[in-house]
């Protein structure tokens, strides 16, 4: 028996041992657990997240790597801002708003700037822009605007003007609002209302703002 | 024709104890499986441990940090009220608490208290600024008070609470029988071995083979599992909840390479004795 068993070397028995235990592991608990598997597969992408703390696109402007201010610009040109970045400046003409403008409107590029809403558009696709900012900070004195000014909103990829064509206070949950589904290009600004409120408010100052110039997005070249 | 029937004889016990040999394998790499889940999963201390060194505690209070900054903004207070409200030690106690209500002790967390209690610490500091606290404040310092419960809540509560608390009732007794049955049924395995045997020379190489078999399970099949980098693959927002279940999944798959790691140097450690007692035999 001894000379048996001192024939192998402590390898393949092992190594079959292992693929058996795992084999029938695999046949008989992975049916039970492949369909929490495949829900959660759902959850996956093919990288591993890594932390984005965003860049400032308007950093190739000052490079001059951006594209100059023309009518039309294609997609294909315009580097997609992410979650974060700094892709703008906006400023409103007869105020003191003079900000930077970031994509998303989180709490974190709030603190940073005037932050843009994700689920709507970026100035030049010829629909509804909507920004927002504090109260106390960016757009404290977003109450000066007056209808008839100009706002500015210069981006990596070109610089865009939005007259101020109205201005209302709304309740936050006030869904008419705000319209995307319109097909024209314009802008909407809001912040917390009334300016300088101390604790929570319902009520928001919203601002709109119908397109003038800048270059609008087209497909292909 | 005696040497044909001792080798035949042999053959067969080789046989047997293979097959013994590699049930033992089977056995016991269940009980070893039944074991971490009941060293991790079932560990209420382990849930606090890897709450602490996933980063999930620091994540809460960065990510919290910056929300109630960005509510000071737009409330008219500054951030460095907010601080001990987004304290690393606050979150730990509650998350703690939590967990502790998770595995059946304790009360659950009264997100209540932290509510009124950030509410009049809020009133405080108006106070402090000289400003008449109206009743329009008062309503806008509550409203700004239940927003932060609200982010607190959602970041320190223990992910899939509901889930995991019938989770853990359905699985904790169970897994007490059946670690008891596995560790009787490894023994029983071990004591045919044996009795089978009867002398060690001819037992202990096939409890090297099984152990050497639970190293590789114990090991290949984490690092599989590690390498496929499946919850630094998931879209798992809030960040912090990700941290969590990646941190703790790492710790339990950790663990399975150190009990493979342990019964390596075993093998290895009874396979000298083995070869020693062989060598000595033929001495003699």
């Amino acid at each position: 028996m001894n000379r048996i068993h001192g024939r192998k070397s402590y390898i393949a028995l092992p190594i079959l041992f292992s693929i058996l235990t795992a084999g029938i592991l695999y046949l008989t608990v992975w049916p039970a657990v492949e369909p929490y598997y495949g829900l959660f597969s759902l959850l996956l992408s093919n990288e591993a997240k890594q932390e984005y703390n965003g860049v400032n696109l308007m950093e190739q402007l000052e490079k001059g790597e951006a594209l100059a201010d023309q009518e039309h610009i294609s997609v294909k040109d315009i580097q997609f801002p992410k979650e974060d970045d700094q892709y703008g400046e906006i400023t409103i003409e007869g105020t003191s708003v003079k900000a930077p403008v970031f994509y998303g409107d989180a709490p974190k590029q709030l603190n940073q700037g005037v932050g843009t809403y994700s689920y709507g558009y970026l100035p030049g696709q010829q629909r509804t822009v909507m920004m927002a900012a504090h109260t106390n900070t960016w757009f404290a004195d977003l109450g000066s605007a007056k209808i008839g000014s100009m706002i500015t909103v210069k981006t990596h990829y070109g610089t865009y003007q939005y007259k101020i064509v109205d201005a209302q206070v709304k309740d936050h949950q006030d869904t008419t609002a705000y319209d995307f589904s319109r097909t024209d290009e314009n802008i909407i600004l809001y912040t917390c209302y009334p300016f300088g409120s101390i604790g929570v408010t319902p009520e928001r100052y919203f601002v709109y703002g119908e397109y003038v110039s800048g270059p609008v997005w087209v497909s292909g070249d | 024709m005696s040497k044909n029937k001792t080798v035949s004889k042999g053959t067969a016990h080789y046989i047997v104890m293979t097959v013994l040999s590699f049930c033992m394998t089977f056995f016991a790499f269940l009980l070893i499986c039944a074991g971490v889940i009941q060293a991790t999963l079932l560990n209420p201390q382990y849930f606090k441990n890897a709450a602490k060194n996933s980063g999930y505690i620091a994540e809460c209070s960065n990510a919290l940090t910056e929300t109630f900054k960005s509510y000071g903004l737009a409330s008219n207070f500054d951030a460095e009220v907010f601080v001990p409200f987004a304290a690393d030690e606050r979150i730990i106690a509650s998350v703690n608490q939590g967990i502790d209500y998770l595995y059946g002790k304790g009360n659950p967390v009264d997100y209540s208290i932290y509510e009124k209690e950030l509410y009049e610490h809020l009133i405080q500091n108006v106070k402090d600024r000289k400003i008449d606290v109206t009743a329009s404040i008062e309503t806008g310092v509550q409203n700004l008070a239940e927003s932060c419960r609200a982010e607190y809540e959602n970041y320190t509560t223990v992910p899939f609470l509901e889930f995991a608390i019938r989770m853990m009732e359905n699985i904790q007794k169970p897994m007490i029988i059946v670690l008891a049955g596995l560790s009787i049924v490894m023994l029983l395995v071990l004591v045919f071995m044996w009795m089978i045997s009867r002398k060690s020379e001819n037992f202990l190489p096939y409890i090297v083979d099984g152990c050497f078999s639970l190293s590789i399970l114990s090991i290949v099949l984490p690092i599989l599992a590690l390498a496929q980098k499946v919850f630094e693959r998931a879209n798992i927002s809030p960040e912090s909840l990700r941290l969590l279940l990646t941190g703790y999944v790492n710790g339990v798959m950790q663990r399975f390479i150190l009990i493979g790691m342990v019964l390596a140097v075993v093998a290895v450690g009874l396979l000298i004795f083995t070869n020693i007692q062989n060598k000595k035999k033929k001495s003699n």
